[in-house]
């Protein structure tokens, strides 16, 4: 049975830049410190359960905590010191039209938190999450989904984590027949920051899409690797890998499309996209096809190098200076998180998170 | 009434001189075309008049009203009054053609002023009509994807929403069926008067018929080795260029002669040659 203690906590006190997004949004649960201390829902989320571990009908957390995780020290270390959670659980045929937005605050301790997501059998779900950190931390983040048949789960998530903090952040899907997912990750933080995505399409038909968006700065060094296995057939998965790596940062991508023999009719595809805007900065790419069936369609691209100097001398060409232009190229990177939120002082606060990275 | 004045202009691209001494002087008001075969140095002008990076200029000046162009980056050029229709403008995905042209815009203004979006707008909507380009347009990202005439209608469109007092257009009716063409040609046209001075660079005289000139160059060997009116046009489309060479004296009237291979070399002009 998973629980947990929870760590004393200091207040329940929200930073004043975060008060600010919250405000203007419905539909919020905020964990500080381990601790649901927000948790206002409308009457939409009637019959979804959202709450901690210890609190947590433990027949449903079950059905993802029997799941095997691969054997890693971050998710070992997640389960046995955990002390931060939250249970999710959407059921069947519920289809949630409004966007669940989920911050999780750290104020003094190290955070080792667990996130699980069920949707039964067809209900669908939008998450937007927000991680932050207020002090020096280790934050160990685990994220694990279960979407049974033809259910969808679509999570945002907007990492600022410090450069006072160490961040793993690993998420776990498994699908079911017909299942979508589709993640979208941006890092913002300066964290050293290892993120490890991997979604299992166990199901036939089931899809996935893998969206991340790195940015890096000064000194800072950042791992991102997704992988998506194919282990039925007609899956599609697809990994787009967005990054901007400034000053001496090194940010690495890997992305791995696995599809085991038989699956066949399957897609795997990648794309990798990446600036490389500091003089010394470091951003490399490794697509992966482990492919063991002829009937499939697999494919990766990626375009790294600095921003091209053709486009550059066409946008200037028309008036914009060099900065301008650039910034323009740059800002085209976080449209699509943008576009999961309507909340205007969202949208400013990510404008402004862009701007601190990219200088 | 603007006065682009260019003296001697010399210039070269990795160490190739392409340009051998160039004189040229366009008012407001005035169409000129410069004419002449392949691999004369007619974009290679385009581009230095510009200030494209690859090409470097050696001797010579270029004054726009009596300020240094050759002193100014290429934004600021831009910004002082000069334009570029590119033969193959570059493709910028996750741009918005309309963020884009708001940005140029915005960029001719002071600090302190802010453009009117509704004016905006309604402008950009406007051109879009008029050039006959889809609907979409200002949503869908620059030039990405774009057919070759819609390319270049995108960089007529960019011209009458930023309003330049002297532009350039670099083979604007390549790749241009005879419907496309004639409407660039109006648009263009439409936008004559003594505030705008056109540099019309061009293979064919057939845009000229849509866009009459009053000065027309022929160049050979990086300089302008002829200069008239309409009826030196009217001679070429005819006769074509070996008269010319003859009477001038000129065996080969490329600037690097049989080195063909270099040709494909430079920059944009080249990368259609190259595809040919």
């Amino acid at each position: 049975m998973l629980t947990h203690t929870l760590l004393p906590l200091n207040s329940t006190h929200i930073p004043k830049s975060i008060e600010v997004l919250l405000s203007a949004l419905d539909n919020v649960i905020v964990i500080k410190d381990g601790h649901i201390i927000k948790h206002q829902l409308t009457h939409a989320f009637d019959g979804v359960q959202i709450t901690d571990f210890n609190h947590a009908d433990h027949q449903l957390t079950g059905r993802i905590s029997a799941l095997k995780i691969p054997e890693k020290a971050v998710l070992e270390y997640n389960q046995d010191a955990l002390n931060s959670s939250l249970f999710i659980y959407v059921p069947k045929t519920l289809k949630l039209a409004e966007t669940l937005h989920i911050f999780y605050l750290q104020e003094t301790i190290d955070m080792v938190h667990n996130t699980m997501i069920l949707m039964d059998e067809d209900s669908s779900l939008k998450t937007f999450e927000y991680i932050h950190n207020a002090s020096s931390c280790a934050f160990n983040f685990v994220s694990r989904a279960y979407l049974d048949a033809s259910s969808q789960l679509k999570t945002t998530s907007l990492s600022t984590l410090s450069n006072q903090c160490a961040a793993t952040l690993n998420r776990l899907a498994h699908l079911e027949q017909d299942a979508q997912i589709y993640y979208m990750n941006a890092l913002f933080g300066d964290a050293l920051t290892e993120q490890d995505t991997s979604i299992i399409l166990q199901g036939e038909a089931a899809k996935a899409v893998n969206h991340t968006i790195a940015f890096t700065s000064k000194a800072q060094e950042a791992f991102v690797r997704t992988l998506i296995e194919h282990r039925a057939k007609r899956t599609e998965g697809k990994i787009e890998h967005y990054g901007v790596a400034n000053d001496q940062s090194f940010l690495v991508f890997e992305g791995i499309g696995q599809i085991h023999k038989g699956m066949v009719q399957s897609h795997a595809r990648q794309n990798t996209k990446g600036i490389v805007l500091g003089a010394q900065a470091r951003l490399d790419a490794n697509p992966l096809l482990l492919i063991d069936e002829y009937d499939i369609e697999a494919g990766h691209g990626a375009a790294i190098g600095q921003i091209d100097e053709e486009q550059l001398y066409y946008m200037m060409s028309r008036g914009l200076t060099r900065k301008h232009a650039e910034r323009l190229i740059i800002n085209s990177f976080i449209e699509p998180i943008k576009a999961q939120t309507s909340n205007q002082s969202m949208h400013t606060h990510i404008d402004e998170l862009l701007m601190a990275k990219t200088q | 009434m603007a006065i682009l004045k260019i003296t001697d202009l010399h210039a070269k691209v990795d160490d190739k001189i392409i340009l051998k001494g160039v004189n040229l002087i366009i008012k407001g008001g005035e169409t000129h075309a410069i004419m002449g075969p392949n691999g004369t140095g007619k974009s290679t002008l385009a581009s230095v008049i510009m200030g494209h990076p690859r090409y470097h200029v050696t001797q010579g000046q270029i004054t726009l009203d009596g300020q240094d162009v050759l002193e100014m980056s290429v934004d600021a050029r831009a910004r002082a009054g000069l334009f570029l229709a590119m033969q193959s403008p570059s493709e910028v995905p996750g741009v918005t053609n309309s963020d884009f042209v708001k940005t140029a815009m915005q960029s001719r203004l002071e600090k302190d002023e802010n453009l009117s979006l509704f004016k905006f707008i309604r402008a950009f909507d406007h051109a879009v009509t008029e050039l006959q380009m889809q609907p979409d347009l200002p949503h869908r990202y620059l030039n990405d994807g774009f057919s070759g005439g819609e390319k270049k209608r995108n960089e007529i469109l960019q011209m009458k929403m930023l309003k330049p007092t002297i532009a350039i257009l670099d083979e604007i009716d390549s790749g241009l069926d005879v419907d496309a063409l004639k409407i660039v040609g109006e648009n263009v046209s439409k936008m004559k008067s003594n505030a705008l001075g056109l540099l019309l660079i061009t293979h064919y005289q057939r845009i000229l018929d849509y866009i009459p000139a009053d000065h027309v160059h022929v160049m050979m060997q990086g300089r302008i080795v002829k200069s008239g009116t309409t009826d030196l046009m009217k001679r070429i489309d005819a006769e074509g260029y070996d008269w010319l060479k003859t009477e001038l004296n000129i065996e080969d009237e490329r600037v690097n002669g049989e080195d063909d291979a270099s040709r494909i070399m430079l920059g944009t002009c080249a990368t259609k040659e190259a595809l040919k």
